[in-house]
């Protein structure tokens, strides 16, 4: 079992902050023990991908950070955080929360939390060194999602139990009574006598109090809902009425709409166009030349099908891109990079003596080769910007979030600071 | 342009060849019925028009002619789930979910046609309402599982 002192040591803790009408709980990670040096850059990045237990007088809302691509990680994390402080997670409100420092800029730092300070030079220097590691990230897939359950393991179930002796605390304050002779069920602090406290009541005297970040986490043998068969996810329900919203379904008022007619060939060039029926249709507002990332055109029009269908209308020559048309000629191109011997400047591991292996075992060769498979999810890719004078924000599904932050930021010239993206 | 969804009346102004995935998700704000493909390739806008399941993506305004709508949203009573969301969520059929309301709309419908399918019946039935997750075989289960339900009822 985990001790608090292996958690200590990995992990600085906020322990609690008082936010308006209430308190929030999370663990602060300074230092992040992956050994590949490639990935100590991303110690602060990371850091700020926080999990958070907000508790105010109307409810408890989970924070549950790594994205949820219908692997079912919002219920796994809702569940790690409610082992812990006896809750019914369905009873809870969850959110993906903003991810890295904005999240803490926009909301820990704003409410007075006990962060070390993030000075600007600092917060850039994340971004930075982000971005210096990406093309590492997307090889490694880092972020992907079978690091969301041992990563998270701990560090929820341990913002959890804070949460809950902290809670105990203030009943026990309130009381006049030891926290050891209290109890918690379902939200509710229980009093030797049997009173009942809503967690909720309790909201107000936690985020008063110092909170109780020396806890134990709970023993497997004492688990109600983790590694029990047949753990229901928790938005099925919305899934199966159409409530659970998706990036594609936001609106805002008066929002605009753009379709993007982009090189089917990645990376080839935009020629010329001719836009002239486009800007003629119905619901059509402007038609602009994309000029970030693969050329293309867009259309603005007053709803997604006014967009989409003159977004068609608009006539573009395509430059070709630089790569081969068919799969076979790709292939051919993979075999000559492999035979390069140019290309033989990565040893991941260095054991034994191959040249001796080869010539007393026997050789077993074989080829395997996968044509390029795309992601293909069912949901188009989009992306909602709204975009004022001090600040952007930006609601999209991405696995990368500060990525999409610091294009932002050198797209539009904007402060990074300035920039949220909601997942 | 008048249409009722879900029992609803409401009055658009947009042009006759929108298709109704695009009133009612844009202009209507009903989001359950999803934009897949838009070229009837995928059924993630699956609606009822008068309680048959058609693909919204396909179907323009214009074309309604006073047909009553049934998205995802209105296929149960209010405050309750129709047999095939039940059975949905008795199999935890959804992963990312992103296709499901299509397939529930498409399997209820069905439902309503073939009371008693085999699974060949089913599979022929949804094999044009694609699952990028894969929940396939569990789409099947919950289907056997509603219609129990159905006749049950
Ligand atoms: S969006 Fe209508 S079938 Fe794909
Ligand atoms: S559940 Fe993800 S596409 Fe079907």
């Amino acid at each position: 079992m985990p001790s608090v002192g292996k958690i200590a040591r990995r992990t600085f803790l906020i322990g609690s902050a008082a936010i308006a009408g209430g308190v929030a709980f999370g663990a602060y990670m300074v230092n992040r023990p992956i050994p590949n040096p490639l990935l100590d850059d991303l110690a602060d990045g990371e850091a700020a991908i926080t999990p958070f237990v907000k508790v105010t007088s109307e409810g408890i809302t989970l924070i549950t950070p790594r994205a949820d691509k219908g692997q079912g990680s919002y219920s796994m994390q809702a569940y790690l955080i409610a082992e812990e402080l006896d809750i019914d997670p369905t009873d809870t409100i969850r959110m993906p929360g903003l991810p890295g420092p904005a999240y803490y800029n926009a909301e820990v730092m704003a409410e007075g939390s006990p962060l070390p300070a993030y000075d600007e030079s600092a917060t850039a220097e994340t971004i930075r060194s982000v971005l210096r590691v990406v093309p590492k990230l997307f090889s490694i897939q880092m972020t992907g999602g079978s690091s969301t359950v041992p990563d998270m393991f701990e560090k929820l179930r341990h913002a959890g139990a804070v949460a809950r002796e902290t809670l105990k605390e203030a009943a026990a304050q309130r009381l006049g009574v030891a926290r050891v002779d209290l109890s918690t069920e379902d939200g509710h602090v229980i009093a030797p006598d049997g009173t009942r406290i809503a967690y909720t009541d309790l909201a107000a005297d936690a985020a008063g109090i110092e909170p109780i970040t020396d806890v134990t986490l709970r023993d497997p043998s004492d688990w109600r809902y983790l590694g029990k068969a047949g753990l229901p996810r928790i938005d099925m329900e919305a899934k199966c009425t159409g409530a659970e919203k998706y990036g594609i379904d936001l609106a805002f008022d008066s929002m605009l709409f753009a379709s993007i007619c982009a090189n089917p060939g990645i990376g080839g060039a935009l020629e010329s166009f001719d836009a002239s029926e486009a800007e003629g249709m119905p619901g059509v507002r402007r038609v602009l030349e994309v000029t970030a990332g693969n050329p293309g055109v867009a259309v603005i029009a007053t709803n997604t099908w006014y967009a989409i269908q003159a977004a068609r209308a608009v006539e573009c020559n395509w430059g070709a891109p630089n790569y081969p048309a068919s799969s076979a000629e790709m292939f051919d191109l993979l075999e000559a990079a492999v035979d390069n011997e140019e290309n033989f400047d990565h040893r991941q591991r260095e054991e034994g003596d191959v040249d001796a292996a080869l010539s007393e075992g026997e050789v077993f060769e074989a080829q395997y080769r996968i044509p390029y498979l795309a992601h293909a999810p069912m949901e188009p890719m989009n992306a909602i910007v709204k975009v004022t004078d001090d600040r952007i924000d930006i609601w999209t599904g991405t696995q990368i979030p500060l990525f999409i932050k610091q294009r932002a930021a050198l797209i539009s010239g904007m402060d990074a600071e300035k920039i949220f993206v909601h997942v | 342009m008048q249409l009722t969804v879900n029992g609803n009346e409401h009055e658009v102004d947009v042009t006759p060849d929108m298709p109704l995935l695009w009133v009612l998700r844009d202009e209507l704000n009903i989001t359950g019925p999803k934009y897949g493909c838009g070229i009837a390739q995928c059924g993630a806008c699956t609606v009822h028009v008068d309680g048959v399941a058609v693909r919204s993506c396909q179907l323009a305004i214009g074309d309604l002619a006073g047909g009553e709508v049934t998205t995802i949203e209105g296929l149960a009573e209010p405050d309750s789930l129709h047999a095939v969301q039940e059975a949905w969520i008795e199999h935890q059929v959804a992963q990312c979910g992103y296709c499901q309301s299509g397939q529930i709309m498409q399997a209820a419908s069905f439902l309503d046609l073939n009371p008693e399918p085999t699974d060949e019946d089913i599979d022929a039935a949804m094999s044009a309402n694609l699952c990028r997750c894969g929940t396939y075989p569990r789409i099947r289960a919950a289907i056997h599982a509603a219609a129990k339900k159905l006749q049950e009822a």
